[in-house]
């Protein structure tokens, strides 16, 4: 078993590229924990400085308390499957799952013990005399997880390794490395860009943005209490809704003007002090919104798609007044690797809203959006930093 | 690695390859049937006009192999190749494998500087090796001769498993490296095993080169004894008189390890020449 701790680590690439900036992070001994983010955010290349097999530019990384920087990858006692779970193709299944036994020069007798009890765990013991070539991708996957946990290491650190298979086998396998951790309760780093992935099976999930760590947290911490847009609109699908708003009235709740609607909010308390004048950013996620018939006192609003789906259905929609602007999380990451001409103009963007299947709005109505004012959160309109 | 075949060629182009590919084979096989009609032929058969030998003597072989001292020679040939050729492919393997999985300073200066290797043609080098080898104490020695040989190799086997080895994923090296291998471990333990194709390819184009070898041979060999036999053959070629029906029977002799080699490795051979036709 091991914890896991990093300590401003950082990572520099020729060209001044940052791929990793000054990430501090627990692991606990035994926990199962989840990095997220878009591609290109850092998550696999932080994963592979644990694992020894990129250099840290900055920073300290432990495991189990000992300083790991400059201890090779095959003396950190730390077992990793990869995406394309790496099995030695001229080896049968039993000899891919025996070879790092065998390197450690454990008897014959006890690695025959391990290889067949991890192949009992892993369902693999009819398959382990083929080669990798004649399994599927599920079986190898399991094959890769077999080749970890025989060693019995002080962590596992998984690089996305569900991300090759179909979304059904991948649902199986996703619930199978949750029982397969409950079971054997190695300290696991997960790494995916799946935010589905992230909140089912991790205890705690770092979600990871250009290389910067933006709030590492219980799923329900994360879904709840965003502590920026990034995180907001990256977790949730759909994602949070964001829209422009200013103070037009203080006190213990505070009134903000969307466009000519009030939405009256209790701000978080210990959170910044807003006064009148000010432009912040309101979040409200798709089943925080309703709908009414036209003429209600919500925001005048107009449907443009349906998304038909059971129980519950999507609605998309634009504000009928045009002062209502919404913006999107990658506003606040400028400079990203955002394709400008994948970028959605702000005209054509829309809010969505979660409502059951059976009272969906017919496309091409107006109605009446009903905001709940108490679940909305309020973000730096400058910053995205949450209020 | 999955099975790998060469793209059919369109339809249309057939029946041109097939001609062309029947008029290559005449060409080259010519000289081949021709010396083999020759070492079945008499000795005054030999400058006769004709191809096929009137009475044919099988005994020529026999006659070539202990008058012109074949044993001493073959092994002469066989220590210098099979020496060269294990000690070449050992050493490309690992310079190919540090140059595409082990990220060095230089990496690539490196490599270029060594292909440099093959665009230079070892007789442009025959004089200062000469005086080289006599400094090191190498000249008239067999282990010499195989030591020159591995470095005017290395370059182009370096280069086919540096093309090899460039298609086979980091991940399985980085899982071997978890798994607690060294690096030499993974070499011979991981990659070697999936570069068959490759090392048979090297195998066969550096013992066809070493095993036919004859300048370096001649400038590096003096004594008879040491002979491979490329230069024992050319030993008997008389000023005035030769007898070309045994020269032929033992030079037929000399060819057939080369043609066994090929046998033996020619399933592994094609595919590397196939999977390197296609990666390129």
């Amino acid at each position: 078993m091991g914890s896991i701790t990093l300590k401003g680590v950082g990572k520099v690439y020729a060209g001044n590229t940052v791929a990793v900036n000054n990430v501090d992070l627990e692991v606990k001994d035994g926990e199962f924990v989840v990095f997220v983010g878009p591609s290109g955010c850092g998550k696999s290349t932080l994963l592979r400085m644990i694992a020894g097999l990129e250099t840290i530019t900055s920073g300290e990384i432990t495991i189990d308390g000992q300083v790991m920087n400059d201890v090779s990858p095959r003396d950190r006692d730390i077992a990793m499957v990869f995406q394309s779970y790496a099995l030695y193709p001229q080896m049968t299944v039993r000899e891919n799952i025996a070879f790092a036994l065998e390197l450690r020069k454990f008897s014959r007798d006890e690695i025959k013990r391990r290889v067949d009890e991890a192949a009992r765990i892993l369902d693999l013991s009819e398959l382990m005399d083929r080669k990798p070539r004649q399994l599927s991708g599920g079986q190898r996957q399991r094959v890769a997880m077999g080749r970890a946990i025989v060693r019995n290491p002080a962590a596992f650190l998984l690089d996305e390794p569900l991300s090759n298979l179909d979304a059904k086998l991948r649902v199986q396998l996703r619930a199978e490395l949750g029982r397969l951790h409950a079971r054997l309760g190695v300290t696991t780093i997960h790494v995916t860009h799946d935010q589905v992935e992230a909140m089912t099976l991790g205890s705690r999930v770092a979600v990871f943005s250009r290389g910067t760590l933006q709030q590492y947290d219980t799923p329900h911490a994360l879904y709840h209490a965003p502590a920026n847009i990034f995180v907001a609109g990256f977790i949730g699908s759909p994602a949070m809704n964001f829209l422009e708003a200013s103070v037009v009235g203080g006190g213990a709740s505070l009134t903000l003007a969307l466009g000519p609607t009030r939405l009256t909010v209790v701000p978080r308390s210990g959170g910044k002090e807003l006064s009148v004048g000010d432009r912040v950013i309101v979040g409200v996620r798709p089943e925080h919104l309703d709908w009414q018939p036209a003429g209600g006192s919500g925001l005048p609003a107009r449907v443009e798609l349906v998304e038909h789906l059971e129980p519950e259905s999507f609605i998309a929609v634009t504000p009928a007044d045009r002062s209502v602007v919404i913006r999107t999380a990658d506003d606040f990451i400028r400079g990203a690797a955002i394709d400008p001409a994948e970028e959605i103009r702000l005209e054509e963007r829309m809010l969505a809203v979660r409502v059951p299947a059976s009272r969906v709005p017919p496309p091409k109505t107006e109605i009446s959006l009903v905001i709940d004012a108490a679940r909305v959160q309020l973000f730096d309109s400058a910053t995205g930093a949450a209020i | 690695m999955s099975e790998l075949a060469l793209p059919a060629a369109p339809r249309k182009f057939r029946p041109a390859l097939t001609i062309g590919s029947l008029l290559l084979s005449i060409v080259v096989l010519t000289p081949v049937l021709w010396i083999f009609s020759l070492s079945l032929k008499t000795s005054r058969e030999t400058l006769r006009p004709g191809l096929l030998p009137t009475d044919p003597q099988p005994g020529n072989y026999v006659e070539a192999w202990n008058r012109y001292g074949l044993g001493q020679l073959f092994l002469n040939s066989a220590m210098v190749t099979v020496g060269s050729v294990i000690v070449t492919v050992m050493v490309s393997m690992s310079a190919a494998y540090a140059f595409t999985k082990i990220p060095f300073k230089g990496s690539e200066a490196l490599f270029s500087l060594l292909l440099l290797g093959v665009v230079i043609p070892p007789s442009a080098l025959v004089v200062p090796l000469l005086i080289e080898m006599r400094y090191l104490g190498l000249y008239d020695n067999r282990a010499g001769l195989a030591l020159v040989y591995v470095a005017f190799g290395l370059p182009i086997s370096t280069l086919v498993f540096r093309g090899f080895f460039a298609t086979i994923p980091g991940e399985l090296v980085e899982a071997a490296r978890l798994d607690g291998c060294t690096e030499l471990q993974i070499l011979w333990r991981i990659i070697a095993p999936m570069a068959k194709g490759a090392i048979a390819t090297v195998v066969i184009l550096m013992f066809l080169a070493n095993w036919n070898e004859f300048i370096l041979a001649l400038v590096l060999l003096r004594n008879a004894g040491g002979f491979t036999l490329t230069l024992g053959i050319n030993a008997q070629l008389g000023q005035y008189t030769s007898d070309y029906h045994l020269i032929a029977a033992a030079s037929m002799i000399a060819a057939l390890p080369v043609f066994l080699v090929y046998l033996v490795l020619q399933r592994q051979f094609e595919r590397g020449v196939a999977e390197g036709a296609l990666k390129s």
